[in-house]
């Protein structure tokens, strides 16, 4: 039985592997790659005794978060959910996703967003964090469409873009609200991304 | 076995009151505080009636709590430095001089002088003099791989008594360093530790936070990922009960964060911070 497993989750990842190398669509359920740098498989999964089909250690993915990037956590980055979004509405735990593009997006943010509330299946490509921190306008958390290709979808205007329904960024429709800068740094991610 | 019941504690006043509860602390008077993270303010609440008495507004986000001698220690994470407040809300400075790189959790010993701190970013214990405005005493492990040294600490809890100090920690998995209780003497010597992994499900705790130390021995390890109390048993290392479930109904833990064992009757007080509430089990320190 061991060896059949063992044979099985080879196998898998010899497939994920070379889809990836190959530039292949992947299932939706199946990471990016089976390890996102800092964390170990074990950090968040037990083999024999998790408590969800997932085989999670605790019984909520939002909680497993938080309790390393939450209040008191020992991670010194912070993070707070935003407007009621878990974690993974916009994270991959696994990794960052490919994005549009087929590059990887940044701190591990999906290529896929789907608002809490709504059907809409957002694009997100977060390949810079921007101006701030140095870094190129392009593909960051806001570039005015910088590409020019008429899709709003960096990490922030994915959503908050032109629609009136969707405030702030362009509450106005005027799209001038600091595009390429570093919107946490105003807006931090440990506030929730407060107002 | 069934998780024991847990009291909800002041509703509905303290739930509009906490936006994220997060350590809780009692002076020797009495006197009951727990620090509010997002709200960057420490509340001070009447254990007697469960009633919400005052708050005092800290200037960044708070974390670490202590109360000693009509004095009010905080965490104060944005800035890395313990302020100091009376029991009033007054201001009355920084503590210790010197910089503390998120003041995760601190405790007290009135009687040997000693504040001690867990410093989470710089992954050591800060142990400070109390008089005055405090000065630096001596720095205890940090960080290394070695066992014995920490990796992720978070909360807290000292014996005067027997001048030891318990310290959570998370670990390190990718070094195979489990999740543990660690204790060391106020000299800095390694007394001791209780591991995080064992029993039938291969773990006691996972991300231990908040500590408490009970009687014979026991020490209470809050478990934010788990959501639960596990009492362990220093001499043999093995869990003796455990309290509470992970939920968001009243009774039940999401995110708890730190625990106090508190009264006569050593009633169990559980700061739940996504549930936004304290909750309490009547003699839940005695187990």
């Amino acid at each position: 039985m061991k060896r059949t497993l063992l044979s099985g989750g080879i196998a898998v990842l010899a497939v994920t592997g070379l889809a990836i190398l190959a530039g292949l669509s992947r299932p939706a359920n199946m990471p990016v790659s089976m390890l996102n740098a800092k964390h170990n498989c074990s950090d968040c999964h037990l083999t024999h005794t998790g408590k969800t089909p997932d085989l999670l250690i605790g019984t909520n993915v939002e909680v497993l978060c938080l309790s390393c990037h939450g209040p008191a956590g020992s991670s010194p980055v912070k993070a707070k959910n935003h407007k009621g979004h878990t974690c993974v509405v916009c994270h991959n735990p696994h990794d960052g996703e490919f994005n549009r593009f087929g590059n990887r997006n940044l701190k591990m943010m999906r290529a896929i967003v789907t608002p809490k509330d709504s059907t809409l299946q957002r694009p997100v490509t977060f390949e810079s964090r921007g101006t701030d921190v140095g870094q190129p306008a392009l593909h960051s958390f806001c570039d005015k469409d910088g590409d020019l290709d008429g899709v709003y979808d960096n990490v922030c205007d994915t959503c908050h873009r032109s629609s009136p329904d969707w405030h702030r960024y362009t509450q106005a429709s005027s799209h001038n609200h600091n595009p390429g800068r570093t919107c946490t740094n105003c807006h931090a991610h440990s506030d929730g991304f407060k107002d | 076995m069934a998780a024991p019941a847990l009291a909800q504690f002041g509703r509905p006043l303290l739930v509009q009151r906490f936006e994220s509860p997060t350590r809780i602390a009692a002076d020797e008077g009495g006197r009951m505080f727990v620090t509010d993270y997002d709200r960057k303010s420490v509340v001070r609440i009447d254990p007697t009636d469960r009633r919400y008495l005052s708050s005092m507004r800290v200037d960044g986000k708070v974390t670490g709590l202590a109360a000693h001698g009509g004095r009010v220690y905080v965490g104060n994470e944005s800035l890395d430095r313990i302020d100091m407040f009376d029991v009033s809300g007054t201001y009355l400075g920084q503590f210790g001089g010197i910089s503390v790189n998120d003041p995760t959790e601190m405790a007290i010993d009135g009687e040997h002088d000693r504040l001690i701190a867990v410093d989470t970013g710089a992954k050591c214990i800060r142990v400070f003099s109390l008089e005055g405005s405090g000065t630096l005493v001596s720095t205890i492990s940090g960080p290394g791989l070695a066992n014995h040294l920490l990796q992720h600490p978070t909360g807290l809890a000292v014996d005067a008594a027997a001048q030891e100090i318990y310290v959570a920690d998370g670990g390190d998995i990718d070094n195979l360093i489990e999740p543990r209780v660690i204790i060391f003497g106020y000299d800095g010597t390694y007394h001791g530790m209780i591991s995080g992994s064992g029993g039938t499900q291969g773990y006691f705790f996972s991300k231990p936070q908040g500590l408490a130390l009970g009687e014979s021995g026991h020490v209470f390890v809050v478990d934010g990922f788990l959501g639960r109390v596990a009492v362990m048993d220093r001499a043999t290392g093995q869990e003796v009960t455990t309290i509470g479930e992970f939920g968001e109904k009243v009774g039940q833990l999401r995110l708890p964060l730190d625990v106090l064992i508190y009264g006569e009757n050593k009633d169990l007080y559980i700061t739940s911070n996504q549930t936004r509430r304290v909750e309490v089990i009547a003699e839940g320190g005695k187990k």
